[in-house]
């Protein structure tokens, strides 16, 4: 492969050209209610070429690798004619030339496990969900795994070949009563781990009552509270309400969001660090290299409520003059690499459970992360469920909790952080510019906010 | 495929083989600047067993894969899902128009023309906006070959325009973005142009509003928020699984009878359009609420099977999925609406509706762009707003008027709608 491609690359003629190709084989099961609903493997195979000349992108993608030479001149030829009229420096910020090939260190190797063996074990599960009480009428259990080989090379000499693997499990209890259907899901992901869908009876059983006691829960008031987010909600708000805006081909090209972002502007109180990693293996998103063949890291973005640091690809970290993160993904080889995230974290604070707690006299505790969304400034996502804190305790479960805020001043009002941080992966993924869902994943302890929004019943 | 399809029957009771190809460039501007040209081609195989009333599945972009593609379709075969249909065979086929001439021989210059006029006349409005434009074009043919006779080939054309811009100033950040697709050719973009124009225009003012309950407008490009949760619960899946709340609820008044929802794939020009679905049944418009009744559901072989009715034609690998989605329009026109409003809410921008429990009815979200409406007329941009609907009881007792007008938007066609009573939630 690396002969293919860097011979290839001869016949470039542009300020920077790069090729990547992968091949990943997936396996997937999907149960719904009783039945097996889908199972399948799939091959996706292809590659794409990206060229810079004069400021101006090329790319092109394809499935054969056939006359790759041709493939390089086309995308050239795109990127010419843009340049052609941008007429400007092409920036890339420099990064060492690698020429490495990369093993994944895997755990235990979904490949080892038979299709037969993945289909009885996600059986098990379902019929233990559907077992549980006749309230619950339906169920989904969705698996899949996937093992990706990228081959990277650019015109600068690097060479790198990634083994990865990719693994994803959420599972969901339906309850329907009287015309009133509730569900509610645990989610598992590893990008080097079989064993994360391992031993999950405990789990099940827990989502089981769960989605029984949210068919006689009422739908939250709306209105504003001082909220305590679990984990897996605050490992949403932050990916939500701070990753993305943190993304600098957004900041790059637009003076006024510059001036919002400008480093060394308060976030949040000194309580408040932020981060988002490509190193910490076993979550999903993680790895060595980013999608051209740059060094992943640690990257802070908020440290003792102070704004640090960004995530950049090479183009935006040399117009903004600032050092590479290793933050350009793309979903498979049909895409562009973009800047995007990989585990984004707040850090571990202080503080206990029960005193963030104490002093609430009406709030919510919102458990669990359905989804959400961001517009830079807005976010909004949807909790599991919730349950109401009155007078300092834990009251009464209620669902459809969606809360909504400006990141800025939601951010600020975070006033307690816990010590029990957890990472959370699932089988979702994020989405950005039709590239969606790409493996990410989040981490976080319990988070106190004052004032949030929430839309609920009338 | 033929050869293809002889080698699985060898090793199965029934197969099906699913080729895709499809040719897409595409043009973009990001921050008011030109950015990249893109050109993809992928070609898609998928083949489907069916051995011993058991459904397996495989899948390969991989020039020159059909080992593998047999052998990953055989290992799931032999503990695949249980299935008790059997394939279709040959059908009349009512073909939409889905493919336009004029697509495949426009230029790359003459789509760099028409992104760069989206962007220059949102720049020339307010050189503070950094205007985004995307134009891409696509061709491609999907073809359906089973053993029991069936063969079908569909050749297709797209052509997408996305169009919109950010704005981040002292008020906050803005995003206005719009766009439109079919499988036609056109250069018709000055209602595009306007709509993204007028928005940002619209929204230079701010308005506030207190929590409570108000008339609300939908845009055409946000009754999806109502809509999809109704999708949900009309599908053949959730119907036969027993969760969807509209079980046994056929022929039953359950909305106003005003309101009605039709799939159709014959639709000429839509991208949703087709002769027959990824199964290989003939496509036809059909109704899925009529006049406030519960008259059809989304249905493809399985759950057609599980449910004894007939497949729809909304057949996909992963369970039924909608064509085109219609609302007829009704009598009002946008205008009548904003004057029947003395203090209300118009939506045009939401995010995080989606992520509700869709079988509640309860949708809920933020209000990314909507307007305050005083005495019928829009005053200002409402900002940190939550609407909250419960569609089944809304869409029932609280819907005030459709407009006549409907906007197409992807494979959806709505109108405005006007609903009552409608909880907005803000900051106290």
């Amino acid at each position: 492969m690396k002969e293919l491609l860097t011979n290839a690359l001869k016949a470039a003629q542009a300020d920077y050209c790069e090729i990547r190709v992968e091949e990943t084989h997936t396996s997937l099961v999907l149960f719904r209610g009783k039945n097996l609903d889908q199972l399948s493997q799939t091959i996706q195979f292809g590659g794409n070429v990206r060229a810079l000349v004069d400021g101006g992108w090329g790319f092109v993608s394809f499935n054969s690798l056939d006359d790759l030479a041709d493939k390089v001149r086309a995308a050239c030829a795109q990127a010419k004619a843009i340049g052609a009229v941008k007429r400007e420096a092409s920036m890339l910020v420099p990064v060492p030339v690698v020429v490495k090939e990369i093993k994944a260190e895997v755990k235990l190797d979904p490949r080892q496990v038979s299709l037969e063996d993945k289909v009885k074990l996600f059986s098990g599960y379902n019929d233990r969900i559907l077992s549980f009480s006749p309230d619950i009428t339906s169920s989904q259990v969705y698996y899949y795994d996937k093992y990706i080989n990228v081959y990277f090379a650019n015109s600068e000499g690097s060479y790198i070949a990634q083994e990865k693997f990719d693994i994803g499990c959420n599972m969901r209890a339906i309850a329907t009563r009287d015309g009133v259907t509730v569900q509610e899901g645990v989610g598992m992901g590893s990008n080097n781990d079989f064993g994360c869908v391992l031993n999950k009876e405990e789990a099940l059983l827990k989502v089981c009552q769960l989605t029984l006691d949210l068919l006689d829960a009422p739908t939250v008031k709306g209105g504003e509270y001082t909220i305590i987010l679990d984990p897996e909600m605050a490992g949403l708000f932050v990916h939500e309400a701070f990753g993305h805006l943190s993304e600098a081909d957004d900041i790059t090209e637009n003076e006024a969001l510059r001036s919002v972002m400008t480093l060394g502007k308060r976030f949040g109180g000194d309580i408040l660090n932020i981060y988002d990693s490509g190193l910490t293996q076993g979550n999903r998103g993680s790895s060595m290299f980013d999608d051209e063949g740059v060094a992943t890291e640690k990257t802070y973005l908020v440290r003792e409520g102070v704004l640090v640091g960004r995530l950049h690809s090479r183009e935006s970290a040399a117009k903004m003059n600032e050092k590479p993160t290793g933050s350009a993904r793309a979903l498979d080889y049909r895409f562009p690499p973009i800047v995007r995230m990989r585990t984004t974290c707040i850090e571990a604070g202080t503080s206990l459970f029960e005193d963030m707690i104490k002093d609430i006299k009406l709030g919510v505790y919102a458990v669990g992360g359905y989804g959400g969304e961001t517009n830079g400034e807005m976010f909004t996502f949807t909790a599991g469920c919730g349950y109401m804190i009155r007078d300092g305790k834990i009251a009464e479960l209620v669902k459809d909790v969606t809360l909504t805020g400006n990141v800025f001043t939601t951010l600020a009002n975070i006033d307690m952080i816990g010590q029990d941080f957890t990472y959370e992966n699932s089988a979702g993924g994020c989405g950005k510019s039709a590239q969606s869902p790409l493996a990410t994943s989040d981490g976080s302890p319990h988070i106190r906010v004052q004032k949030v929004v929430i839309g609920g019943a009338k | 495929m033929q050869e293809l399809l002889n080698r699985a029957r060898c090793v199965a009771d029934q197969a099906e083989v699913y080729k895709s190809q499809t040719k897409q460039e595409s043009v973009s501007f990001q921050a008011s600047k030109l950015k990249e040209i893109t050109s993809t081609e992928e070609e898609a195989w998928t083949l489907r067993l069916i051995k011993d009333k058991k459904l397996g599945a495989a899948t390969s972009t991989k020039p020159g894969a059909t080992e593998v593609l047999l052998q990953y379709a055989t290992n799931t075969v032999s503990f695949g899902s249980p299935i008790n249909y059997s394939l279709p065979g040959a059908a009349e086929l009512q073909a939409p128009r889905t493919f336009d001439p004029r697509v495949t021989s426009v230029s790359q210059q003459e789509m760099l023309d028409i992104a760069g006029d989206l962007v220059s006349a949102l720049n020339s409005f307010d050189p503070m906006v950094k205007a985004m434009a995307a134009v891409q074009k696509a061709t491609g043919s999907r073809s359906l070959l089973n053993s029991a006779g069936f063969l079908g080939t569909t050749e297709f054309t797209n052509w997408t325009v996305y169009f919109g811009g950010e704005l981040v100033n002292d008020d906050g950040f803005l995003n206005v973005y719009d766009g439109f697709s079919g499988t036609d050719y056109t250069t018709e973009t000055t209602r595009l142009k306007e709509k993204v124009i007028e928005s940002f225009r619209l929204a230079r003012t701010v308005a506030t509003i207190k929590s409570g309950q108000y008339p609300v407008i939908f845009t055409p490009g946000e009754v999806s928020c109502l809509v999809s949760p109704l999708l949900a619960c009309l599908n053949g899946k959730a119907i036969s699984r027993g969760f969807s709340p509209f079980k046994d609820k056929l022929g039953e008044q359950i909305f106003d009878p005003r309101f009605s929802v039709v799939d159709d794939a014959q639709v000429d020009g839509a991208v949703g359009s087709k002769s027959f679905d990824r199964e290989g049944i003939a496509t036809a418009r059909r109704s899925l609420i009529t006049a406030g009744r519960v008259n059809g559901y989304l249905l493809d072989l399985q759950t057609s099977q599980e449910l004894d009715m007939s497949p729809t034609g909304n057949g996909s690998t992963a369970g039924p999925i909608a064509n085109n989605i219609i609302v007829p329009g009704g009598e009002a026109s946008f205008a009548q609406m904003l004057a029947s409003i003395d203090e209300g809410v118009l939506i045009d921008g939401t995010m995080g509706a989606w992520a509700g429990n869709p079988y509640g009815g309860q949708v809920s979200g933020n209000i990314s762009l909507g307007y305050k409406i005083e005495k019928g007329k829009i005053v200002g941009r409402i900002k940190d707003c939550m609407f909250s609907v419960n569609v089944f009881t809304d869409l029932r007792d609280n819907l005030v008027s459709l407009t006549s007008e409907q906007l197409w938007q992807g494979n959806l066609c709505f109108p405005y709608v006007q609903l009552k009573n409608i909880n907005i939630t803000t900051k106290s």
